[in-house]
């Protein structure tokens, strides 16, 4: 994430003016983790989020669906819940908003109809520990979307954000995020998942451990050879081959990010990293958005006053082609006294003057209409199928 | 009054650039066969859907090549069309079937000329030679309310050979109607 917003500024920077208030929005929500839990950017586009509502010691939760929010009856409220496992929560339609689901996103299936009546109801009892984010279909643009944290996870220490991996992962398909597996004394990466067009994936491609954790690499036998080598960090560096099952381990004592890849197929995105310990964290992630920010303000006062140029520029250029005509009106009565100084003025009747001048722009206006007409029916128009037909 | 000769030929250009711009037009309709939609599709109770067709809106199979489509739109997807895709064969004629379900809505296969309003309680039926496998762009192009910018679906023209009614949205109808024309 953070990586993305680093990279990419140039062209976003030239789409400034129309962004910089995104960025601001970007800016205020830099970090959703209130309540202690990472939902991942789930909730930055939920206006009516406002933290996880603890809602432990109750056997049954009733979270509204349709309530006010995110610019109308968008909203579930609450939003986040945190309950005890073997809870049920009944999500309730109060009938505002239109038709409304719940639809889940991660975690526990939920899968509700799709309906604005009043009244009805939808229930599902979480007997697991975990996450689980949902949404409404119809509105999910909205930000009409909601989480259920099951147990008491992330009630604890705060989580941390990203390491900077720096364009680490720009060319990997399948890294989103630094999966959190602190807590396990061995955690296993798998090589050879899918990814990256074809077998060609550490899956997950960026593991954040406690120092000491083994982390155990397990071939799948898929897209041909595959071996795990250190690119900065901890220095390691497996064997070759093809063969299912194969492991290769390494204990990471220190804290700090490693990087790796797979020699044969780095150059399809075949990377991974392990950060150690509590390396990166939000401080990291407020830099990166400050950076993104701060380019897309330059951008944007760079687009407005290129736009303000362009008419100046255009005015002078016709100045300079014109320039001659200007000073015809010096020239001009000289010439005008020449010709009346002779006395005699012609007087034309009205057929015998010609306006070839005219005639021409006339003729030159009826080609134009006509060859914008063919373009606009017959290319634009009937060119482009399929065409309604009946 | 005198008239110009040179006005003369001028003004009888513009009257032939009338004449030929309703030739083109009657060629497009007669010629080429471009319809306009009207109001052939009859009315619905917008609010009781689930007692119409629309009650399960997806693809049918009606004929050898030919394909109904029941679409609703609503604040703010196409069902079928945003969630998931509205898969059809290449080579198949293809008759929509749009509704509204709460406002007005447009329905407009991008760069296409398939395009017309989804107006509550009105079904706008529209008709579609698809020949050629190729993946289309829906959009809502009437302003239906804060998220109207999201309003969007995808329209899915698959070979033949890789096209099974199994996969297309309303599987409970197609089941029954596969048994029907079978």
């Amino acid at each position: 994430m953070n990586a993305d917003r680093s990279v990419g500024p140039t062209r976003r920077a030239f789409l400034g003016a129309a962004a910089a208030t995104a960025g601001l929005a970007a800016a205020g929500s830099a970090t959703a983790q209130e309540g202690g839990v990472d939902f991942g950017g789930w909730f930055d586009d939920v206006d009516n989020y406002d933290g996880v509502v603890d809602a432990r010691g109750q056997s049954e939760v009733t979270v509204d669906v349709g309530a006010q929010g995110n610019g109308g009856a968008f909203a579930f409220g609450p939003a986040a819940i945190r309950v005890d496992p073997s809870t049920t929560v009944v999500f309730e339609w109060t009938g505002e908003g239109g038709q409304h689901n719940v639809v889940t996103e991660e975690g526990v299936e939920l899968g509700s109809e799709l309906t604005d009546e009043a009244g009805f109801t939808f229930e599902h009892t979480f007997e697991e520990e975990g996450i689980t984010t949902y949404y409404c279909e119809p509105h999910r643009s909205l930000g009409m979307k909601g989480a259920v944290v099951v147990g008491d996870q992330g009630a604890g220490p705060v989580q941390l954000g990203e390491p900077d991996y720096g364009d680490w992962f720009a060319d990997v398909e399948n890294y989103e995020e630094t999966v959190d597996r602190r807590g396990q004394s061995e955690v296993t990466v798998e090589v050879g998942a899918q990814g990256n067009g074809g077998a060609f994936a550490f899956e997950p491609a960026a593991v954040r451990v406690d120092p000491g954790t083994t982390v155990v690499w397990e071939w799948n036998g898929e897209g041909g050879q595959h071996n795990v080598v250190s690119e900065e960090g901890e220095s390691f560096e497996s064997e070759l081959t093809e063969e299912a099952g194969f492991t290769f381990e390494h204990t990471f004592e220190e804290e700090g990010v490693t990087t790796y890849f797979c020699e044969p197929h780095r150059s399809l995105g075949m990377k991974g990293a392990v950060a150690v310990g509590n390396v990166g964290g939000p401080a990291a992630e407020e830099g990166g958005v400050d950076e993104a920010f701060a380019n897309r303000v330059f951008g944007a006062f760079g687009a407005v006053l290129g736009l303000l140029t362009l008419p100046v520029v255009a005015g002078l250029l016709y100045i300079y082609v014109n320039r001659r005509s200007y000073q015809r009106p010096d020239e001009g009565p000289a010439i005008e006294a020449e010709g009346t100084g002779k006395g005699t003025v012609q007087k034309l009747t009205h057929d015998e003057y010609d306006p070839v001048g005219t005639a021409a722009l006339v003729a030159f206006y009826f080609v134009l209409v006509s060859l914008l007409w063919v373009f606009m029916y017959f290319v634009e128009f009937l060119g482009n199928g399929p065409t309604v037909i009946g | 009054m005198e008239i110009h000769r040179f006005e003369k030929v001028w003004v009888a250009c513009a009257l032939l650039l009338i004449v030929g711009f309703i030739a083109t037009i009657t060629y497009g309709a007669v010629g080429a066969g471009v319809a306009m939609v009207n109001d052939e599709g009859g009315t619905v109770d917008a609010q009781n859907l689930q007692d119409t067709e629309f009650a399960d809106p997806g693809v049918r199979q009606v004929g050898a090549n030919e394909y109904e489509v029941y679409v609703v739109a609503q604040q703010f997807i196409f069902r079928p069309g945003t969630n998931e895709d509205i898969v059809l064969p290449a080579n198949s004629e293809v008759t929509f079937y749009i509704t509204s379900a709460d406002v007005v809505h447009g329905f407009n296969i991008v760069g296409t000329n398939v395009n017309s309003m989804a107006i509550p309680g009105q079904v706008a039926k529209l008709t579609v030679q698809f020949d050629e496998p190729r993946e289309y762009g829906i959009v809502c192009h009437e302003y239906c309310g804060a998220a109207h910018h999201e309003m969007a679906g995808i329209v899915r023209v698959v070979p033949e050979s890789e096209f099974s009614m199994a996969d297309t949205a309303a599987s409970d109808t197609t089941a029954e109607e596969d048994g029907g024309d079978a």
